[in-house]
């Protein structure tokens, strides 16, 4: 099985804590990148494998008009056998998110929407220079609701500098309230050169107070769990049987393709990466040599299965590692396992002891087992 | 035929960064060791370091051939000299092996106080000094006046002294004209016993110990026993032959008045002392050359290798540096914060960075450095006097009566108008003024007397950044003065970190001590609990900083597209951990150490 993932580095405009590669773009633009891309996909083309997930990710997919989405979903189909219950996710931000362009995605097979909320509060929005406001964000979600959609998922941001209390319990619990299936809780990550870090150094901003991210987050565990979602990832929640398919592919080292400029696809044990610049993307029409190309070595994916299990609240899935690698993980990582058990980051559970999954202490300092693991 | 008469063996000595380096390679390119097109930029300074910080920090020395307008061929042993204050050393190691030395003064710069200082030792060392003046190209060129400082300053004539651009290519010939007529041959006796002085020396990995001599008597020849007088050990030389830039050129013989170099397959490196004098086995000299005096370092601190595995390959980096660096002394020390590294002495704190840097880019080994002392003298209430290089080992305050600190007389040469920030400054620094002369209407030097603990810091860096680095300084040491010091301890999580102990002027005590909790706070991450940072005097709290515990070390997010770069950050952060040094359970960065020692 592959999961299909389409990059679209547009936005309206670029949020203040954003590193990922977007920018804001003209209609003429946003055209060659839909020819470039859906260039790149028949060029890519493999129907003898199928797909069970496709995720259309950003950027904003939603900036694209019906037509240019429709043009890439049709393209895939083309290109790639998609079975017919696969998940079929697209991000889309409340701005752009009409009724209009909700039931165009219906229409084209869109199966879930994952919609950018961050926050519902004004104040917080501004921080992370959102382009909408929160009656958007309702809007938009009764628009996806309108369309027929029965998967959704919010994307919500806490740990934001400034955040005073109770600022994310209230927008969490209205959340909850408006009853998507699926919520992602991100703990803010300052990244290096974006303006949020910019105003944080400079003294226009605070410091994110760790306290109360943490705060947060413990109360996000909590409250979602009242309210029936079950925390299957450390940022990732969900109603029983509405988990991305598609994210967890990540989690669990499963093959995916890549298509659009920095998407990264990884098969056979190669990751390669698109080059991050559109310019250069859609000059070489979605074909330019990847960028990072690397074939990892079993040693390598072994390491990067535990790092990346460990993600999953159920832990690194140690009997599908030895269906793959012939080794048990159990054994080959025990004096990694066991100190990570003494630090308390890590615990033994099932009855038998054979899975291995963080501690609540070890939701909260998550990297110190990654490193274990790079 | 006598073979001496057409040599001529110099050095070419000026304040930093009048030229000397961008001179040395013209005169190669001009008498055809290299082409232009061929060149490496500078091509004597060929270590990194030297490379990118535009100093030259190792003589090299180079042989070339010119033939003169008075129709003669001219060997030439040019020999290069450092120009930072911290190398002093360096230039009179060099001024041994030669008979003249170029001087080179900038044209609009004029003279300055390392002129001066470098004419001195080139006088000391017997040496003929030619004068050349150059930068002429510039637009604040102002050649005459230059010439008029040189005689009236330095009071050697300067009339006649090329004027020359040495960037553009301008006057290079006047200069090997003015050596030829300038420097004097060398005049050793060319049958006699061998006589040949070592000026420096390197480890190679496949030849042992290579020398660079210069024979002031005899001669030696490819197979000769030869006898290293200090120690008398013996050696049979395997090759010989002269230096060319960036290689070597095998000969037979090696004559009195030339240089070259020598292996003879040196195994133990402390056999091969910079300064001693080579002799044959069958005919040896009665006695060895002058020799240089002994360097002695000025600034110590211990270095411990971050990794304590690294013990041994340290040991074996500073035993192969010190061989062509003979002001580096280490002996080993153990701390309770570091574990087993070595006592290290040093010329200034350039030095030290220079050392550090090389041991790290040559031999691959990351340090930790503790913070940098000077030779204090305690006088204990026994009458006892204790010599002390290292804090850790500070008596207990109760049995000292007095302590003393060496103090340097230096002079600083300036513009006038910078008189009164070069003033301000030193008397922030505890200097004691001595007096001021006019070297012309507005130009001055002024002469201090200054604790050698104030200068290794940041003094000279503050000189420059004060007088928009037109003030230029020399110093030396003058003795030893009565002081009121104490010593600072840093506690970090309620334990001492002996590492970052020092002692530190009374009254500057409580400044600095406050600045390096500072800093501290601002260089060492943040742990899983909370860290106090004390600087105590005795048992006093004179300074405290607390660095909060994390919360959190968590990536948030990381999906298909970017657990590459989510990887590549992983490993770093865990690069970084293995770069720290674990105190009481505290994480300390190496950084956290170096940001200590940079504090003024």
């Amino acid at each position: 099985m592959l999961g299909l993932y389409v990059h679209v580095p547009f936005c309206v405009k670029k949020c203040r804590y954003c590193d990922f590669v977007s920018a804001p773009s003209d209609c003429a633009e946003r055209e060659q990148y839909v020819d470039a891309v859906v260039s790149e996909i028949a060029w890519r083309s493999n129907r003898s494998r199928s797909c069970d997930t496709v995720f259309v990710g950003g950027g904003t997919p939603s900036v694209l008009t019906e037509k240019q989405l429709e043009r890439i979903a049709d393209a895939l189909r083309r290109s790639f056998d998609i079975e017919p219950g696969a998940e079929f996710t697209v991000e889309a931000n409340p701005e752009s998110l009409t009724y209009e362009k909700a039931a165009a995605l219906k229409g084209i097979g869109v199966n879930r929407l994952s919609m950018g909320f961050q926050s519902l509060s004004e104040r917080a929005l501004g921080v992370l220079g959102r382009v909408h406001n929160c009656e958007k964000a309702f809007e938009a979600f009764e628009n996806a609701r309108r369309a027929g959609f029965e998967n959704i998922n919010i994307d919500l941001m806490f740990g934001l500098p400034g955040e005073p209390e109770g600022e994310f319990e209230d927008t969490l619990k209205r959340v909850c309230e408006l009853g998507p299936e699926h919520i992602s809780a991100y703990s803010l990550i300052v990244e290096e050169g974006t303006p949020l870090a910019h105003d944080i150094s400079t003294g226009r901003l605070p410091e994110p107070d760790d306290g109360r991210d943490r705060a947060d987050y413990s109360f996000a565990r909590k409250i979602l769990e009242k309210y029936g979602y079950r925390q299957y990832e450390i940022s990732n929640f969900a109603k029983p049987g509405f988990e991305s398919k598609h994210n967890m592919r990540y989690w669990r080292q499963k093959e995916y393709l890549g298509f659009g400029p920095a998407a990264a696809s990884f098969e056979r044990g190669r990751r390669y990466s698109n080059t991050d610049d559109i310019g250069v993307y859609i000059k070489g029409c979605g074909r330019a040599e990847p960028e990072e190309d690397a074939v990892l070595s079993k040693e390598e994916l072994m390491d990067e299965y535990m790092m990346l299990g460990f993600r999953m609240t159920e832990g690194p899935d140690l009997e599908h590692f030895r269906e793959i690698y012939g080794v048990s993980a159990a054994e080959k990582y025990s004096g990694k396992l066991d100190s990570l058990e003494k630090e308390g980051l890590i615990e033994r559970y099932k009855t038998d002891l054979a899975g291995v999954r963080l501690t609540e202490k070890g939701l909260d300092f998550a990297n110190r087992v990654f490193r274990e693991f790079v | 035929m006598d073979r001496q008469k057409n040599i001529r063996n110099f050095c070419i000595i000026a304040h930093i960064d009048h030229g000397k380096s961008t001179l040395a390679d013209r005169i190669l390119e001009t008498t055809g060791v290299l082409t232009s097109r061929e060149m490496e930029d500078q091509v004597l300074d060929n270590m990194d370091i030297e490379r990118e910080r535009g100093i030259t920090i190792k003589a090299q020395s180079v042989r070339l051939n010119y033939k003169a307008k008075d129709g003669n061929e001219y060997v030439f042993n040019l020999i290069d000299t450092p120009g930072h204050v911290d190398f002093n050393y360096e230039v009179s190691r060099s001024l041994a092996a030669c008979e003249g030395a170029v001087l080179v003064v900038d044209a609009s710069q004029g003279v300055e106080a390392q002129t001066i200082a470098n004419v001195y030792q080139a006088i000391d060392h017997d040496l003929e000094v030619v004068p050349v003046i150059n930068k002429i190209d510039l637009p604040s060129a102002r050649p005459d006046v230059v010439k008029e400082e040189i005689e009236n300053v330095i009071g050697i004539p300067a009339m006649n002294a090329p004027l020359v651009s040495a960037k553009v290519g301008l006057g290079i010939e006047d200069v090997l004209e003015a050596v030829v007529s300038g420097v004097p041959a060398p005049s050793g006796d060319p049958d006699g016993p061998l006589k040949a002085l070592i000026f420096d020396s390197y480890y190679d990995a496949y030849r042992g110990v290579v020398i660079y001599v210069r024979i002031k008597d005899g001669s030696v020849k490819k197979g000769d026993n030869i006898k290293l007088m200090s120690t008398g050990a013996e050696y049979q030389i395997t090759e010989l032959g002269y230096l060319k830039p960036g290689f070597k050129v095998p000969s037979d013989a090696l004559y009195a008045g030339e240089v070259g170099y020598i292996a003879a397959s040196i195994k133990n490196i402390q056999d091969a002392r910079v300064g001693d004098t080579v002799t044959t086995v069958e005919n040896s000299a009665a006695e060895p050359l002058p020799g240089y005096k002994e360097v002695q370092p000025m600034v110590f601190c211990g270095m411990y290798p971050v990794d304590g595995g690294d013990y041994e390959a340290l040991r074996d980096a500073l035993g192969k540096l010190q061989l062509n660096d003979a002001a580096l002394k280490y002996e080993p020390e153990t701390s309770q914060a570091l574990g087993f590294g070595f006592r290290c002495g040093f010329l200034g704190l350039l030095h030290f960075e220079i050392v550090q840097e090389r041991l790290a880019r040559e031999y691959e080994i990351d340090l930790i450095a503790t913070t940098p002392s000077v030779i204090y003298r305690i006088h204990k209430l026994n009458g006892e006097v204790v010599v002390l290089d290292n804090p850790t080992n500070m008596p207990n305050p109760a049995e000292i009566d007095f302590m003393e600190e060496p103090v340097v007389k230096a002079s600083v040469m300036t513009p006038s108008e910078y008189v009164g920030n070069i003033m301000e400054l030193t008397s922030e620094r505890r200097g004691t003024f001595i007096n001021m002369d006019y070297i012309e209407t507005d130009r001055v030097v002024l002469t201090y007397e200054i604790p050698l603990n104030e200068v290794i810091y940041d003094y000279f860096d503050s000189l420059k950044s004060r007088t928009r680095g037109y003030a230029s300084l020399d110093y030396e040491l003058s003795g030893y003065k009565k002081s009121n010091l104490v010593k600072l301890d840093i506690y970090l999580n309620g334990e001492i970190v002996d590492a970052l102990s020092f002692i530190v002027h009374a009254d500057k005590a409580y400044a600095r001590g406050r600045k390096i909790a500072e800093k501290l706070k601002e260089t060492i991450p943040r742990q899983q609990f909370e860290v106090p940072i004390q600087a105590m005097i005795g048992g006093k709290v004179i300074a405290r900083e607390t660095i909060r515990a994390y919360r959190k070390d968590v990536l948030a997010k990381c999906y298909g597209g970017d657990i590459t770069r989510k990887k590549k950050l992983l490993e770093k952060q865990k690069e970084g951990k293995k770069r720290m040094r674990e105190f009481g359970s505290v994480e300390v960065p190496q950084e956290a150490f170096l940001s200590v020692l940079k504090l003024g």
